[in-house]
């Protein structure tokens, strides 16, 4: 692939707007800007991948609360996490082993005591842990190892 | 201001009410997060990533 990524500076809250308004000019004018993309957890900025910088100036000329480019192209392996599919807490069950993916406990295996799905929250048990003291996590960092009743236990 | 869009569980694609999509006949979701313009998919890299090899507006994650 030949392409660039950047950020965008946005106004806070505008971020989609900016999105469409220069998708809309993209697709009338034909400039050599390939995606888009708003990401739900940074504010005020959004990613654009283009043939270069210039195509990116382009599109946001006369677009509101476009605050500019930020200077550095981002590799893409840094904005991996966005492509990556999270486990959905509602793929989670109670009794289920996972992993943790970040936080203090990263690389620990723990058994799912209990998910809210509302707050996108699941409780687990570690296992190194001498005492099992319940930790409560957000559903992306955990990974499912194995889910409870089933014969696909890996390794042996 | 209310997100009232939904997107589709399997693609992703946003739709502005609609309960199905008409590409996947999967059903669409209210509660979903992300949000991605592809324009070029065939130039993307980032459409590439996510497995998008078509035009429009898709969700990152769907609950
Ligand atoms: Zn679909």
């Amino acid at each position: 692939m030949d392409s660039k990524i950047y950020a965008v500076r946005t106004t806070i809250g505008q971020e989609r707007n900016v999105a469409d308004m220069m998708s809309a000019r993209i697709e009338k004018e034909g400039f050599e800007v390939y995606a888009v993309l708003v990401p739900h957890d940074i504010r005020g900025y959004i990613l654009v991948e283009a043939k270069d910088k210039t195509e990116i100036e382009k599109a946001l000329r006369g677009v509101a609360h476009n605050k500019g480019i930020v200077p550095g192209e981002i590799p893409i392996a840094d904005i991996e996490r966005f492509f990556e599919p999270k486990p959905m807490v509602t793929k989670v069950e109670q009794g289920d082993i996972v992993e943790l993916i970040s936080g203090p406990f990263k690389g620990e295996k723990a058994r799912v005591v209990r998910v809210d799905l509302k707050k996108e929250e699941i409780t687990v048990e570690l296992f190194e842990a001498t005492v099992p003291i319940p930790v409560t996590v957000k559903g992306e960092s955990i990974k499912v190892i194995r889910k409870e009743a089933s014969e696909s236990e890996t390794g042996g | 201001m209310a997100k009232k869009e939904r997107a589709c569980k399997e693609c992703g694609r946003i739709y502005t009410s609609q309960e199905v999509c008409v590409y996947c006949n999967a059903p669409t979701s209210p509660d979903w997060l992300g949000y991605v313009r592809i324009i070029s998919p065939e130039k993307s890299e980032i459409a590439q990533k996510l497995g998008i090899n078509a035009k429009g507006k898709f969700a990152l994650r769907i609950k």
